[in-house]
């Protein structure tokens, strides 16, 4: 197998992912920064279920399809917002954008 | 604890994900983001899951990556590098990282030996077990599809 | 006996029914049809009270049946018709109907008959229910629809400041009795389990109940009837009810609405005699008398005058009851019925012929208008208890029966009252009638015939009814004893000749003057004291201006502001301090909201981990 590795090495690979997903998406001002933060985590969310289904059973790597179709669909419906908040407020940085609040 | 192929793309993923969220400018951000999701589909590759890695790189790397690229075409390229609240951040996500590191050691997962499926298992298992949701989750992303339609051609309001 | 229930219905049914039908004719077509509505609904339900009358029985007419029912709560209602309803229907009706022909005459200049008869037959359709319901709520049902057709009928001219707030007030204060009589019915209903009069008179001659419980039901009935009869405290609004048109006057005052308080004391009499409460009715009615030939004496209204006179008689039918002689106090309410809606009419002809209704600025009225001045007179003399008329033998049996109960308080206060009848009575005759003609006298013409045919029939029977006392008295209580003491008699006709020769005297021959007596303050005061009714309409104002509004409703008030409002206003003060604290929290950042996502999902992953 091309890449031999314990499963915790899986994990730690996924959850370093996530954690620089998270930073992404609490430290970025911009919409498409904190798009590609999200998918990031998505991503990592995706290689957990990989993961433990190449140790189990098939059911996993289906919900990784299944994951894989609906982030695309996030994407898109995501960066459709990003398009319609810029022609809005000429802008992309939401914290600019302080509309709901008291 | 894997051999050195599993550490470079290790440091590949890590690293292009670091550079699609600190690069300056955005375009190259995104070539970065790329990048790593590229790798993500040859760790599926990696695991003898050849469908899932093919299915990564098309709607990722292909659509998705498209899809970024005409919004960031449409709102113009941004070299400045915007600030944030960089701390917190680092504190909360560091946090993460230790607490899913350490239960994942703590915790007992078994180290079983890999398995591959071949793809007509893939395929008789998706056929029997999932279609009726994927039907429903068809109309879910219809239905989503449609929104998205609504929210982007809807007219702005006068001022 | 199943043909008299439904003639009863009926009896009660057309008055209602005429006054809508009078309203709506006189709407749609000529106003002035209205008054032939009235008046044959007036003749129909006359006819029918007496047919009622003539066929009534040793035993009454009851009719029976459930109002509603919640459960097993049931509301009866039904008809109860003996001798006693029955007069007091006829009076109702009679009166009535000779009032409607009046008006004829009097409301000639009004603008909105239709609406005055259709007001003035509820007001009859009323009273003829309130004597033949069976029950006290079905009563309360009808008291309170008389209180709401004199409240109409004396603000009938509404656009009269005085006559609005007078309309106002006579509301205000009957429901002031209402609300105690209302009190005594829920607590007969409650503690009793019935409020079928005879029933509750039945349970009393039993001795089924305490008589403190009797005493307490029937203190809170009878403030009721003090309110709707204008007794002692609650008589003010009958002199201001003066401000309505003289014909509802005399409706009110001779057909209908006090007479309703009187009704109700007769009718539960043995619960009110088993109750000792009859003393209080005594002195109640004693007091009221007093006060009111004192005030009679003193004032120099027209209608104001016999208004005292009213309130004056309606305490000596109280005193009557009080005293323990139900009989003379039902004859004397019917004969004052009579001779009082003669005097209302006739002054009513008076003031709709000089436009005056102050007595002193009128005079020798005889010259112009002889026919209502001779009726007048005949009123007069019934109301002062001159023999032959009817009011003699009605008053003479009270004085009698009072002087036979034994109480000097209460002999005194209505021997006195009695007897000043004839005072103020001849007072005012002499004042209108003789003297030097004013300027208001000499415009004023012969009253019209529709007015005067009315005052014949009455003035016709003062002095029939005296002929036919022995039946009727036997017709309503059957077998009667009544007291007679020679020389009581003697006595009380020798001390009215006195007064009549005194206010001979001054008013006739005018050789004694008052000018002096009235010049000094001592008797000014004395004067002014009288003519305001004793200042009890000023000490009740006092009251509810101090003792109400002042402190009662402005410790309600305060409570009001400052706790219920406080709380009320606390509970949201507080929410918007804790709210202004926290909702610094929310700052529209969505990075700051997603931080908070993150720090939560960690914390309960931890949670779930190690909890």
């Amino acid at each position: 197998m091309l890449l031999e590795a314990d499963v915790h090495a899986y994990l730690f690979l996924s959850f370093s992912l996530l954690a620089v997903g998270v930073y992404g998406l609490l430290s970025r001002r911009s919409v498409i920064r904190m798009l590609f933060a999200v998918e990031m985590i998505i991503n990592a969310a995706n290689l957990n279920l990989a993961i433990f289904s190449a140790q189990r059973n098939v059911d996993g790597e289906i919900f990784a399809f299944f994951t894989i179709g609906l982030a695309a669909l996030e994407a898109a419906v995501g960066l459709a917002i990003v398009i319609v908040f810029y022609k809005r407020f000429g802008e992309v940085i939401p914290s600019k954008i302080r509309n709901l609040r008291w | 604890m894997g051999n050195v192929y599993f550490w470079i793309i290790y440091a590949v993923v890590i690293g292009s994900a670091i550079i699609a969220l600190e690069a300056t400018s955005l375009l190259w951000a995104a070539v970065s983001f790329v990048v790593l999701l590229s790798e993500i589909a040859l760790v599926y590759f990696g695991l003898n899951m050849p469908v899932l890695g093919g299915v990564q790189l098309a709607i990722y790397a292909g659509g998705v990556t498209i899809l970024v690229l005409f919004a960031i075409m449409m709102i113009g390229e941004s070299y400045k590098k915007p600030e944030g609240k960089a701390v917190k951040a680092i504190v909360l996500s560091l946090l993460l990282l230790i607490i899913g590191t350490f239960f994942s050691f703590l915790s007992a997962i078994d180290t079983l030996p890999f398995k591959t499926f071949s793809t007509e298992l893939l395929g008789t298992v998706f056929v029997e077990k999932y279609s009726f949701f994927t039907i429903v989750l068809g109309f879910i992303v219809s239905a989503l599809l449609y929104m998205a339609n609504a929210i982007i051609t809807k007219k702005r309001e006068a001022k | 006996m199943e043909k008299l229930v439904w003639i009863t219905y009926l009896t009660i049914g057309i008055f209602f029914l005429g006054s809508i039908t009078a309203f709506l004719i006189g709407k749609f077509t000529e106003r002035w049809n209205s008054f032939w509505v009235a008046a044959l609904t007036g003749l129909t339900g006359f006819i029918l009270t007496c047919y009622i009358a003539l066929n009534l029985g040793e035993h009454p007419v009851v009719h029976k049946f459930n109002w509603f029912t919640f459960g097993s709560f049931k509301v009866p209602l039904g008809i109860y018709v003996d001798s006693l309803a029955v007069v007091m229907a006829l009076i109702a009706t009679g009166i009535g109907f000779l009032d409607i022909v009046f008006s004829k005459g009097y409301m000639e200049d009004d603008e909105s008959p239709h609406r005055y008869y259709f007001e003035k037959l509820f007001f009859i359709g009323s009273m003829v229910g309130l004597v033949f319901v069976s029950n006290l709520v079905g009563l309360y049902i009808f008291w309170e629809g008389v209180g709401l057709c004199s409240y109409l009928l004396i603000g009938y001219w509404y656009w009269k400041k005085s006559a609005a707030e007078a309309a106002l007030k006579a509301f205000v204060m009957t429901r002031f009795g209402d609300v105690f009589m209302l009190a005594g019915i829920i607590v007969a209903w409650v503690l009793l389990g019935t409020i079928n009069f005879q029933e509750l008179n039945a349970l009393a001659l039993a001795g089924a109940f305490s008589v403190k419980l009797g005493l307490l039901i029937s203190i809170l009935i009878f403030i009721g009837a003090v309110g709707k009869s204008a007794q002692f405290p609650l008589f003010p609004w009958l002199l201001d009810a003066m401000e309505g048109p003289t014909t509802v006057s005399a409706l009110i005052h001779a057909a209908t609405m006090v007479n309703a308080g009187v009704y109700l004391v007769a009718r539960m009499f043995p619960f009110f005699d088993y109750s000792h409460a009859l003393i209080v009715v005594g002195f109640v009615g004693a007091l009221s008398a007093f006060i009111a030939a004192t005030g009679a004496l003193a004032h120099t209204e027209i209608k104001k005058i016999l208004a005292f006179s009213t309130m004056e008689h309606l305490a000596l039918m109280f005193v009557a009851l009080g005293v323990g002689s139900a009989a003379a106090g039902i004859f004397h309410l019917m004969n004052h019925a009579i001779f009082k809606a003669l005097l209302f009419l006739a002054a009513g002809a008076v003031i709709h012929m000089t436009h005056q209704k102050d007595a002193f600025k009128l005079g020798g009225l005889y010259k112009y208008m002889p026919q209502t001045a001779l009726l007048f007179l005949v009123g007069i003399l019934a109301l002062a208890g001159v023999p032959p008329f009817n009011g003699f033998f009605s008053k003479d049996w009270i004085i009698g029966a009072t002087y036979a109960y034994g109480n000097p308080v209460i002999f005194g206060l209505t021997f006195v009252a009695a007897v000043l009848c004839i005072a103020y009575g001849f007072r005012l005759w002499f004042v209108v009638f003789t003297g030097e003609p004013s300027e208001y006298s000499k415009h004023a013409k012969e009253a019209y015939p529709i007015m005067l045919i009315p005052l014949y029939v009455l003035a016709v029977l003062t002095i029939v009814i005296p002929f036919f006392k022995e039946q009727i008295v036997h017709f309503l209580f059957g077998e009667v004893h009544e007291p007679f003491f020679l020389n009581l008699l003697v006595a009380t006709l020798t001390v009215m000749f006195i007064l009549f020769g005194i206010v001979f005297l001054i008013y006739y021959k005018r050789v004694i003057s008052t000018a002096k007596f009235l010049a000094h303050p001592l008797g000014k005061g004395i004067n002014e004291f009288l003519y305001n009714g004793w200042y009890v309409d000023a000490a009740i104002k006092w009251i509810c201006r101090h003792v109400f509004y002042g402190s009662i409703a402005k410790a309600i008030e305060w409570v009001d502001i400052h706790v219920v409002d406080g709380a009320v206003n606390g509970t949201a003060r507080l929410s918007l301090a804790c709210w202004d604290r926290c909702r610094k929290i929310q700052t529209g950042d969505v990075i700051d909201y997603l931080t908070y996502f993150v720090a939560g999902v960690i914390t309960l992953v931890l949670l779930i981990l190690f909890v």
